[in-house]
């Protein structure tokens, strides 16, 4: 069976580069961790604290969080396709050149992250908090948005056809005018 | 014959997640007990055509969904008989029966002790809330009184029922616990119900954050304890004895009870065998005695 980490006081450990597929972390405390160049496919957290924790180029694919602190983490480079955040705090995270095809971020707090250069295509925010997000050059097509505060984040040259969203997009005339994005406007259930 | 007769694969947990995405409320513990569900599978390498789950109604009765298998999404609480019937029909086949504690114990309580006094060559995992989440929050069988639910505003007036206690006192073969919170405990124990020729039911804690507000993963951590060491699983007293714990404030998680007994395929089988593969009655006579 995999590793199984609940329960546990681990905080400030160094793990990098290790091959924890599939790891268990449920219920523990794992502040400021580094976890910077692991193996983590398939990892599964629940109602942990991993605030300020490393993850730079490490593999997430399919990673499962939720109700999870992970506030000021460090994603950069990281491989995070068809990972889920539900219901987690990833305020001021930091996902610069990650992978995110597919991030499922369901009521997460998001406020003040970075996704600078990110393909987040297909990714559902749905009901996320984004005030102050910076999505600037990122791949947003197909992401969905509904229920989002979207309005108050900063798209600079994105992609964006195929979003979801209610109402008027925010980054509207500006992408279609500078030509750097094609932009369809779905307006949502 | 169940899983025995399964054919091994060596897939990956992954490789038995479905097409289709999974929908549970954010926070539910039922995440927790599919994750380990999929590790079980994996690691029992289990063949997905050689699989079928079978659940009846509730949040946790979507899983066969989110699982690669055969399934069957049947009526509220009639997963036991519907699995009943397959597990004799295509007794090559394994059977994953899943539910939750209303759909177990309340609307099909009557089936429960039948699949486990016959000893049906099956897997029950059990995801136990304490609440109806799908009808947004009613008071179920395993409710504790302290909970304030919508049927129940000034808490139950009602102890809840020991689903352990039950399972143990009408003959199922395979008892065990574990708790949503520690996924790892959940596989091993469904990777062994699996393993185990004959009725085999596992009892899972989930938290329910929407509508069941105590029993939250904190209070299921400080609730369960492992399963003593020298505890000896082929004792029914002692399994007895730890389940009744639960009766208590505390619950045990870990293997409780196994036994070999034959199983209602084997059974029905040797009186196939006995008459020679032919029954050595007529039917119409037996109709012809019950006309009017």
């Amino acid at each position: 069976m995999d590793a199984d980490l609940s329960f546990l006081e681990l905080v400030g450990l160094d793990f990098s580069g290790l091959a924890m597929a599939g790891a268990n972390v449920s219920g523990s405390h794992v502040r400021g961790c580094v976890f910077a160049g692991c193996d983590l496919s398939g990892l599964y957290v629940q109602e942990s604290d991993l605030t300020a924790c490393d993850f730079r180029g490490s593999v997430l694919e399919e990673a499962f969080f939720q109700k999870t602190a992970l506030e000021g983490s460090l994603f950069h480079g990281a491989d995070l396709r068809w990972a889920r955040f539900l219901l987690c705090d990833v305020r001021r995270g930091q996902f610069v050149d990650a992978n995110m095809e597919g991030v499922h971020f369901m009521d997460a707090q998001l406020d003040g992250a970075c996704f600078e250069g990110v393909t987040l295509s297909d990714a559902v925010l749905r009901g996320s908090s984004l005030t102050g997000v910076r999505f600037v050059n990122c791949d947003l097509r197909g992401v969905d948005f509904r229920k989002t505060n979207f309005h108050h984040a900063d798209y600079a040259s994105i992609l964006a056809e195929g979003a979801l969203f209610y109402g008027k997009p925010p980054w509207g005339g500006d992408v279609a005018a500078g030509g750097a994005a094609e932009m369809v406007i779905f307006d949502g259930e | 014959m169940s899983i025995a007769a399964v054919k091994k694969t060596t897939l990956k947990p992954k490789d038995y997640k479905s097409d289709v995405s999974v929908v549970w409320c954010p926070g539910c513990g039922h995440y927790g007990i599919l994750n380990a569900i999929y590790r079980a599978l994996s690691e029992a390498g289990v063949d997905p055509s050689q699989l079928i789950s079978i659940s009846g109604i509730g949040c946790s009765s979507r899983s066969p969904y989110f699982i690669n298998s055969y399934k069957m999404h049947t009526l509220h609480g009639r997963a036991g008989p519907v699995a009943t019937g397959a597990q004799l029909a295509r007794p090559d086949l394994a059977i994953l029966v899943l539910g939750g504690d209303g759909d177990g114990f309340s609307i099909g309580g009557g089936h429960m002790p039948h699949m486990a006094r016959k000893n049906v060559d099956m897997t029950y995992v059990l995801f136990d809330n304490g609440i109806y989440g799908l009808t947004k929050g009613q008071y179920s069988p395993t409710s504790r009184p302290e909970m304030k639910a919508y049927t129940t505003p000034y808490g139950g007036p009602e102890e809840p029922m020991n689903p352990l206690l039950y399972m143990l006192t009408y003959g199922a073969t395979y008892v065990a616990q574990a708790f949503a919170g520690k996924p790892s405990v959940c596989a091993e124990l469904i990777k062994g119900g699996l393993e185990h020729r004959g009725f085999s039911y596992i009892n899972i804690y989930s938290q329910c954050p929407s509508f069941n507000k105590i029993d939250t993963i904190e209070f299921y951590r400080d609730l369960v304890e492992a399963v003593p060491k020298d505890h000896d699983v082929t004792d029914l007293g002692a399994a007895i004895n730890l389940a009744r714990q639960s009766s208590e404030g505390r619950a045990p998680m870990g293997l409780l009870y196994k036994a070999d007994r034959p199983t209602l395929d084997q059974r029905m089988h040797a009186m196939v065998e006995g008459v020679n593969g032919r029954p050595d009655y007529d039917l119409n006579q037996i109709i012809d005695l019950n006309r009017p």
